[in-house]
């Protein structure tokens, strides 16, 4: 029973539009300070283009843009996060990012209903730590091309 | 019998020798002995490698394994509407400069004379949703023979590289008109052009 109670998973904490999201860190490669972004044309809205990331030329998306809140430019806080998932490395852009943290697993649960909003799809669960609600994100859904957004693009 | 005394790889060797057949008289399509040379020089090229499994009286599989990293390409690099792109050198026949003032429209499509004949142009910014130059003049390279030809116009030609191609792996990073990217040493990346699915696309517009 105390072994239960101690059970933490490690996760990557990054900020957008002041709000705290994050990621499992077994999701997470590692994360780097934006350089050059090159635009590719006719791509989905959400992808800002590709860069050059560890020998492998990689799409970057605007967690910005694909979660709703508007774009700003970028600062030196921005951060992008490079994430592998099945096969994938896909870099995704937000506002900043400095934190590992194991949260209990006893203070994860599923997102409540009231949350659908924006990022509300691509919710996995919510963390209460202290006195911050933690939105924890499912990696999957957030890369997930979005199939209307193709077809616009090659119309 | 063969195959109870060599193994697959002596085998394969075999099979891929200049001038093997296993045919005793030679039709159009095959028996000269060059097919599977001609497979295998060409993976050595890439750098890639084939395998052979084979069992009498069932049949054989040829593996051929590439790797991603294709090649290296001679390729010009353009720039439109403040972008960097690469074009393989393979396709392009000639760079032309083509004063702004030239360019006559018909219908949709924009003209340009070019060796006594009449040169449809692709104009890349279009295609690409970016900013067209302001300079009095422009650069056009020329791709396709004869009637097939058609100027891509970019505004400026800036100059020649050997650039490694790379594919853009990721689904949400595919888009028609570009085929991969390349690193110019800057750690930037620059898109290389689809020459042949940016000429198809002019061509379904006609």
């Amino acid at each position: 029973m105390s072994d239960e109670k101690e059970k933490t998973e490690s996760f990557v904490l990054f900020e957008l539009a002041g709000t705290t999201y994050a990621l499992p860190s077994s999701e997470v490669r590692q994360l780097e300070m934006i350089e050059h972004i090159t635009p590719v044309p006719n791509a989905a809205s959400t992808v800002e283009g590709v860069v050059y990331s560890r020998g492998q030329v990689i799409p970057a998306i605007s967690l910005r843009t694909r979660f709703g809140f508007p774009k700003v430019p970028y600062d030196i806080r921005s951060r992008l996060i490079v994430v592998g998932l099945n096969e994938r490395v896909i870099g995704l852009i937000v506002d900043s990012a400095r934190e590992f943290r194991n949260i209990p697993i006893d203070a994860i649960s599923p997102p409540p209903e009231g949350l659908a909003e924006l990022s509300g799809p691509y919710l996995e669960a919510v963390a209460n730590v202290g006195e911050n609600t933690i939105l924890i994100l499912d990696l999957a859904e957030v890369i997930k091309a979005d199939a209307r957004e193709i077809i616009i693009a090659e119309g | 019998m063969l195959s109870g005394e060599l193994d697959e790889a002596t085998l394969l060797e075999v099979l891929s020798t200049p001038g093997f057949s296993t045919r005793d008289e030679a039709d159009k399509a095959s028996g000269r002995g060059v097919g599977m040379d001609v497979v295998r020089r060409a993976v050595d090229m890439l750098q890639g490698t084939i395998r052979l499994e084979t069992r009498a009286g069932a049949g054989s599989v040829f593996r051929i394994q590439l790797p991603l990293t294709l090649a290296i390409a001679d390729a010009l690099i353009v720039s439109v509407g403040g972008e960097r792109f690469a074009v393989p050198q393979a396709g392009v026949n000639e760079v032309i400069e083509i004063e702004k003032g030239s360019v006559r429209r018909l219908e949709n499509n924009e003209i340009v004379d070019y060796r006594g004949a009449a040169l449809p142009l692709i104009r890349l910014s279009r295609l690409f949703g970016l900013p067209d130059g302001h300079g009095n003049f422009f650069h056009s390279f020329v791709v396709g023979e004869g009637k097939q030809a058609v100027g891509i116009a970019v505004d400026r030609v800036i100059g020649q590289a050997e650039i490694v191609i790379r594919a853009l792996s990721d689904s949400l990073a595919q888009v028609p008109g570009i085929s991969g990217a390349t690193e110019l040493g800057d750690g930037r990346i620059v898109l290389i052009l689809d020459v042949p699915a940016l000429t198809r696309r002019l061509r379904q517009v006609i």
